[in-house]
């Protein structure tokens, strides 16, 4: 145990010594040794302090990306949004200019959620100058019909409605009808002649008459074909080309055709 | 290791312009525990170390622990040093030592001096003696000889 604190007391006195002839040596000697034996002394202390610092830098960077992430994220649903109603209106005011008639936009703003979306209710009413019974069109195709009026709104009658009744006629062949729905939502045609060629994708469209539509407005495709063997007609299903259930933006023609009665509704006098 | 606790965990720790000196901490230990010979290295070591970031000091950080390396080693063989209480008023002591000292050896006014001391050093010494205390408190079961723990129930003086 001497010898231990022999040992320990010569250590002391060498470092001591050593410690004290650094601390009296000139400043300009001091920096040169520094800056020989610094490298070898930091190497290993600085990378792991570089690390610890780089780890809370990243950490903290992480959140902000992350928040930032979020909020873009939000921003790139909203531009989706934005776009394809962009597209949406420009097919619209494309329909608008293609069409000889004076047309009134509309937003789809409700759908009285007990009727699906045999009814609509949109953003326009008297004061746009909508009136009963004028039609109603999309991008799509045909839509329905006013049957209310309000001030600031009015409710349109879908084609899904199963009092609707509309005059069409076939494209390829130009065989006319009365289309009808069906309460699963698909659209019948049961009146044409069965000795008329009829073919599954024939395009339906309105045929004009009655007054409410123009014609060759897109209404459905056939997808099914029967027949009434007693009343020789053919029993077409029509699916419609309007998807009813995500229409936002709507036309409302503001003039009526001029010319032929169609057939008509009892109630409305129209559609 | 403890360099690398005292330049991130105790900057975090620090309360103004005080922070507790890990370093410090960990050489009284290691005199305390291996004995004056290998503190006495250890304390130049990580002096010339300290010293290097500031080289117009070289050699006072290196002198100061050279110091509190040997006098933690003569500390365990004169007082029984097992008992946490003991072991803090070591690490007090001797931290006030060396505060004292740098304040002395960093030059100026006998004023600037007295001053420098009892702004910051005699709080820091302070502070490294409560760190010293938390730290031994909560983790001494794995960081101190078994035996320290032992000769606490029993009150008896450990031998070399």
């Amino acid at each position: 145990m001497a010898r231990d604190s022999a040992h320990s007391s010569i250590l002391f006195s060498l470092f001591a010594v050593i410690s004290v002839v650094l601390i009296i040596i000139p400043g300009s000697v001091k920096h040169e040794i520094a800056s020989h034996i610094g490298p070898v002394f930091f190497f290993p202390a600085s990378r792991a302090v570089a690390l610890v610092d780089n780890v809370s830098s990243v950490l903290l960077d992480n959140r902000i990306l992350r928040s930032r992430l979020a909020d873009q994220s939000v921003d790139r649903a909203k531009l989706f949004e934005l776009e394809t109603q962009n597209r949406r209106l420009r097919t619209m005011i494309g329909l608008k200019e293609a069409l000889p008639y004076d047309m009134i936009p509309g937003l789809v703003i409700m759908r009285p959620g007990y009727f699906g979306s045999e009814y609509l209710v949109i953003d326009v009413g008297e004061d746009a100058g909508l009136v009963r019974g004028q039609g109603v069109l999309s991008i799509d195709g045909l839509v329905g019909t006013v049957v209310e009026v309000e001030p600031h709104q009015a409710l349109i009658r879908t084609l899904l409605s199963t009092d609707a009744r509309v005059s069409v006629l076939i494209t390829r062949t130009g065989a006319g009808g009365i289309l009808t729905s069906e309460a699963t939502g698909w659209f019948a045609i049961n009146d044409i002649p069965i000795e008329v060629s009829v073919e599954v994708g024939d395009t339906v469209v309105t045929s004009g008459l009655g007054g409410v539509f123009p014609s060759g407005i897109p209404v459905g495709s056939i997808t099914g074909i029967g027949v009434d063997e007693r009343l020789l007609v053919h029993r077409l299903r029509v699916s419609p080309t309007v998807r009813f259930s995500r229409v936002r933006e709507v036309f409302v023609i503001s003039k009526s055709m001029p010319g032929l009665q169609g057939i008509l509704n009892p109630e409305e006098g129209n559609h | 290791m403890a360099a690398f606790v005292n330049a991130t965990l105790c900057r975090w720790l620090s309360i103004s312009i005080w922070t507790p000196d890990a370093v410090l901490v960990a050489l009284i230990y290691l005199g305390l525990t291996s004995g004056s010979r290998v503190a006495v290295i250890a304390g130049f070591l990580v002096g010339i170390y300290q010293d290097l970031y500031v080289p117009n000091m070289l050699g006072q950080h290196a002198l100061a622990k050279t110091c509190i390396g040997y006098a933690a080693g003569v500390l365990s063989d004169k007082i029984s040093v097992e008992h946490l209480p003991i072991q803090t008023a070591t690490v007090f002591s001797l931290a006030v030592f060396h505060e004292l000292f740098m304040a002395v050896s960093a030059g100026g006014s006998p004023g600037a001096m007295i001053s420098r001391f009892f702004i910051r050093g005699l709080p820091s010494a302070v502070y490294t003696a409560l760190f010293a205390l938390i730290l031994v408190g909560l983790f001494g079961a794995w960081l101190l000889p078994k035996e320290w723990g032992q000769a606490r129930f029993r009150g008896t003086r450990r031998a070399r």
